[in-house]
């Protein structure tokens, strides 16, 4: 999957695949307008992990301070589109 | 956090210790080895990875063979067996805990190092310790000594002049993350909850302390990634027997894999793990850093 197949649709979905193994919940649980940190079982640690995936899978490196301020899935999703689609290059 | 005294400390952090040494030999290494490895590439397993990261060590001291070393806070001995067979070194270990004691005087029987192997029970701030030493190491064990100034105070008076310090520690990543996050309920299951206890500091903490006590700072190794990869390993062995565990150690299998998942989720965000080499010399090392290219 390159950067530019990458939809905000596919990063959704994976991230909310990431999000509902790691908080042992179903996917259908997430809406992408939740609050991060309010989704069932979901604390620091957790959400960070999901970070740590995300990053992973593409291979970026997302600002501390972009990290902590997306409060959403969608924001989450934001993010991750950011950095795979090159707008933001911290590689 | 530092408002424990020394003694305190080395009682609350002793317990997680002598836990059977059995429920370890689950999750690390064939050697006990309870730090990070040194992972040379994607093939490399948990065993290799530990060999190397002794190697590792042994060259950072620049050890050639024969040396007398002292490793403070040395766990199940892996690194003075390994200096004593590998290297010929006389290693002193010193450890609060007996099973930890105990284990090591039957390896180093068994391994035909018996006569290499020094061992200390108790806590090095109250021990005395014949010097000199031309070697010692400290992994991981800083973190659990409040008086980290004055331990490496101590270290510097047992190393002969040129003498080398290796230490390698986890540090929050910055000062700011450390007053953030060392009080949250994650970090305390790590260092209260399973360690009774740690406390870490940033680099920047080790190392003004690493001066303080009179070294020349002479490297820095950033193992983050390696770490990462040992728990990661640990985690593995740790949910796959998770049965045993609770035979060994009942109650135990949940708040160890919180700890090393915890642990784990940490590297790069908020943790760093690092190691430190320092000479017991005003000039440091005489030889060129890059010899020729």
């Amino acid at each position: 999957m390159t950067a530019e197949t990458t939809s905000q649709d596919q990063i959704a979905a994976i991230a909310t695949e990431y999000l509902a193994t790691e908080l042992k919940i179903d996917p259908s649980e997430i809406a992408r307008t939740d609050v991060l940190k309010d989704l069932p079982g979901a604390d620091s640690i957790k959400l960070l992990r999901v970070v740590s995936k995300l990053e992973r899978r593409w291979d970026v490196e997302f600002d501390d301070e972009s990290i902590f301020a997306a409060s959403t899935v969608d924001e989450l999703t934001v993010l991750v589109q950011k950095y795979v689609s090159g707008e933001l290059t911290a590689r | 956090m530092t408002t424990l005294s020394p003694q305190q400390a080395y009682q609350a952090t002793n317990k997680h210790y002598e836990l059977p040494a059995e429920l370890f030999s689950i999750y690390l290494d064939q050697r006990l080895k309870y730090s990070s490895g040194l992972y040379l590439d994607e093939h490399t397993d948990l065993d290799q990875a530990q060999t190397h990261k002794l190697h590792f060590v042994a060259r950072q001291l620049g050890l050639t063979g024969g040396e007398r070393l002292l490793d403070i806070g040395c766990g199940w001995g892996s690194l003075i067996l390994f200096m004593a067979r590998e290297y010929g070194c006389h290693a002193t270990g010193i450890t609060p805990s007996r099973p930890q004691a105990e284990h090591i005087r039957a390896q180093a029987e068994k391994s035909g190092v018996a006569d290499l192997i020094e061992l200390e029970l108790g806590s090095f701030a109250d021990i005395e310790v014949a010097g000199q030493f031309q070697a010692v190491t400290m992994l991981g064990s800083i973190v659990h000594m409040p008086n980290r100034t004055a331990v490496l105070h101590k270290a510097y008076g047992l190393l002969r002049r040129g003498g080398s310090l290796y230490l390698s520690e986890s540090c929050f990543r910055d000062r700011a993350t450390y007053d953030e996050f060392s009080r949250r309920p994650g970090t305390k299951h790590v260092t209260e909850g399973i360690f009774g206890f740690a406390d870490m500091v940033p680099l920047s903490t080790l190392a003004e302390a690493v001066e303080t006590a009179g070294f020349s700072l002479t490297g820095l190794t950033d193992l983050t990634a390696h770490y990462h990869r040992t728990i990661e390993e640990w985690e593995r062995r740790v949910e796959a027997a998770r049965d045993r565990v609770e035979l060994v150690a009942p109650g135990m299998a949940e708040p160890l894999v919180r700890y090393l998942q915890t642990a784990n989720a940490g590297w790069g965000y908020t943790t760093k793990h690092y190691a430190l080499t320092a000479l017991k010399s005003r000039m440091g090392p005489t030889e060129a850093p890059c010899p020729k290219a």
